[in-house]
């Protein structure tokens, strides 16, 4: 077992301090893990207005803990996961354990700094993470009419995200999985993984403040625990590749356990949409992001997506945009 | 005629005078033009990674002149205009000038401050405009854009040519229109500015990055060779209903052999000059067809068949589909 001190304040330290604490070389903002540890790596992404986001795409070959001390200057966490457990996390905040037991962890979860918190990966978890440090001046700075800060702790207080992460949607699905897959060698690279992780934090908190403002009071909604781990496992398997026909709402029904009745309003409750409409709009989603790239055509897309005839492909994106992909 | 002239690198002195030339007051940085002038707005917002962004949202309502002089030090300006003109309209880019009557012009491009650069607008004109100044080592540093380096002078040495100015489709207009009508339930408004401008350049770069340098780097070709196909493909594209020009008289306008243009040609544009040409006509026929509002043989017009049959089959061989097909999207 290894364990990680965090102090955050600001992840270049941190990276720098995990580096010291595992006797590993740093190259520049990367730092690359080695398979006595676990395969992958960890990095910082500056991003405007001094914030700054820990990126982190790891298969963990070892149970690795790591502790975050609480401290004076206030800070929200936000942190966008998809993650394969191997077994399930343990958290441990102010001296109180909490385990997520969710076979696939995708989602966001709201912490702060100011309360003393733990978790461990255990070995053969593959991990995906973006990280985005928000000092409260920069909520306060960017603050509208209304009290956003206080929504986001109330929001906070209300919903525990370490357990019950807040499910990825449509846009997050795409706009996380851009920021690993962009091209390195895409000059704009590092442009776009910048946008991509700046739209993702105006998403989420656009639609946590509109939620807040809608059902102020609204219990936790009611799906076990167990069941929204289940979810997010679906969720995970629709997106994984457009290439293939989706898997039959049967088939998933019988993974999960869950009678297709109740998968289906499971997922539409926790997801806003049927599972196919789901599927589709990632989908479609996908094509716009791959057509934006400008390295292929509407029939390299098309095929890319699982479309035979592209007349279709171009109806469908037509459906969802209002445009052709041609006009892309 | 109202003229206005500036030399400032920076959008908050511009404001600033404009205002007090206009005699009007500032709010954060916003303009409202006097109703004798133009009806409608001026802004700038600085982005928290330092650059200026000036927005300008009206309708001329007087004949004026805008121009920037050129200075030394050297910056960018990245420009998302989108132009409704009333009578005529004159943009002025060092000794270029590009002249348009009645009609919309929607265009991006960039200009560097070593040009002179002037806007001459008439009465009636709808003006709106997304403009981001850029120093000059911010591409590089910031946006790690270092191949930029290359291509960036060529690309300003063309100053108005038609390929620099890059005609605004619908994800552009969906951002500026975002951009214009900021949600005012946005919780981030900020946020929301910035991430839109951000995407803008983002596009903007990734296109001419992808339209200068792929064909570049795979091919040993002369950057004056590449843009001079750019210019005859915006030529062989523009009017699909008149007959396509002849590879001699494009080879004539390219001042090149036609042998090179074609090789040329192919290698940029990935097929021979007019399979390429076909192709874009088909899509541009689709794109009439799905608007719903033509029928196929009106369309089939629009894009020069005389023939309808001729026109479906043509239309089957690239998309793979009646063109009926199209019209119930």
């Amino acid at each position: 077992m290894i364990v990680v001190h965090l102090k955050h304040t600001n992840y270049k330290e941190v990276l720098k301090s995990i580096s010291e604490q595992l006797h590993l070389q740093l190259t520049g903002d990367i730092l690359q893990l080695t398979p006595d540890i676990a395969d992958g790596y960890f990095k910082v992404v500056e991003l405007p207005n001094g914030l700054q986001a820990l990126l982190s795409d790891v298969h963990y070959h070892v149970d690795v803990t790591f502790k975050r001390e609480k401290s004076d200057e206030y800070f929200s966490i936000l942190h966008f996961n998809d993650a394969e457990l191997s077994e399930p996390l343990h958290f441990l905040r102010n001296g109180k354990q909490m385990f997520d037991k969710s076979a696939r962890r995708a989602g966001v979860t709201l912490s702060s700094n100011a309360n003393d918190l733990s978790f461990t990966v255990k070995g053969n978890t593959k991990a995906k993470s973006i990280n985005i440090l928000l000092p409260g001046r920069w909520i306060n700075d960017n603050l509208n009419r209304y009290n956003e800060l206080q929504v986001l702790s109330r929001y906070n207080a209300m919903r525990n995200t370490l357990v019950h992460p807040e499910p990825f949607d449509a846009q997050n699905r795409v706009l996380f999985d851009e920021v690993f897959q962009t091209d390195e060698t895409n000059p704009l690279q590092s442009m776009i993984v910048k946008n991509r992780i700046m739209l993702l934090l105006e998403h989420f908190l656009s639609k946590i403040y509109r939620k807040m403002q809608e059902e102020p009071t609204q219990p936790p909604r009611k799906i076990k625990a167990s069941d929204m781990g289940k979810l997010m496992e679906i969720e995970s398997l629709l997106v994984r590749d457009f290439g293939q026909p989706p898997p039959t709402i049967a088939l998933l029904a019988e993974r999960t356990g869950m009678s297709v009745s109740k998968l289906k309003s499971a997922f539409k409750r926790v997801y806003g949409t049927g599972i196919y409409e789901y599927y589709q709009k990632n989908r479609m989603q996908k094509a716009r992001s791959m057509l934006l790239t400008g390295q292929y055509n509407v029939k390299e897309v098309g095929t890319q997506l699982g479309y035979s005839n592209l007349s279709n492909f171009s109806l469908a994106f037509k459906k969802e945009f209002n445009i052709l992909p041609s006009q892309v | 005629m109202f003229s206005f002239e500036y030399t400032h690198s920076s959008y908050i002195d511009m404001i600033n005078d404009l205002a007090e030339r206009l005699q009007v007051k500032l709010k954060d940085n916003w303009l409202f033009f006097p109703e004798e002038i133009a009806s409608g707005y001026y802004r700038v917002l600085q982005l928290s990674n330092g650059l200026d962004v000036s927005i300008i949202n009206c309708r001329i309502n007087r004949d004026w002149l805008f121009s920037s002089k050129s200075d030394t030090e050297e910056y960018y300006t990245l420009r998302f205009d989108e132009l409704t003109i009333e009578k005529e309209i004159r943009i002025g880019i060092d000794t270029d000038v590009v002249e348009r009557g009645k009609e919309t012009v929607a265009v991006a491009y960039l200009t560097s401050s070593l040009f002179d650069w002037y806007y001459h607008g008439t009465k009636g004109t709808t003006f709106k405009g997304v403009n981001i100044l850029i120093p000059k080592e911010w591409l590089g540093k910031l946006m790690g854009v270092e191949a930029f380096d290359e291509i960036l002078p060529a690309y300003l040495a063309l100053k108005s040519r038609s390929f620099t100015m890059e005609p605004l489709d619908t994800v552009y207009y969906q951002l500026i229109k975002e951009i214009m009508e900021e949600d005012p339930d946005t919780p981030f408004p900020r946020l929301y500015v910035e991430n839109r401008v951000q995407l803008l350049m983002e596009r903007f770069f990734t296109r001419i990055h992808s339209r200068v340098s792929l064909a570049d780097v795979q091919s040993n070709i002369k950057p004056d060779d590449i843009y001079t196909v750019l210019r005859i493909e915006k030529i062989l594209v523009e009017n699909f209903s008149a007959k396509p020009k002849s590879i001699e008289e494009l080879s004539r306008k390219a001042t090149m052999s036609s042998t090179k243009l074609k090789k040329i040609f192919k290698s940029v544009f990935g097929l021979p000059i007019y399979e390429y040409y076909q192709q874009k006509r088909m899509l541009k026929a689709g794109e009439l067809l799905s608007t719903g509002k033509y029928s196929v043989k009106q369309v089939a017009v629009t894009i020069g068949y005389t023939n309808v049959s001729n026109f479906v089959t043509a239309f089957k061989k690239y998309m793979k589909e009646e063109p009926s097909a199209f019209i119930e999207a």
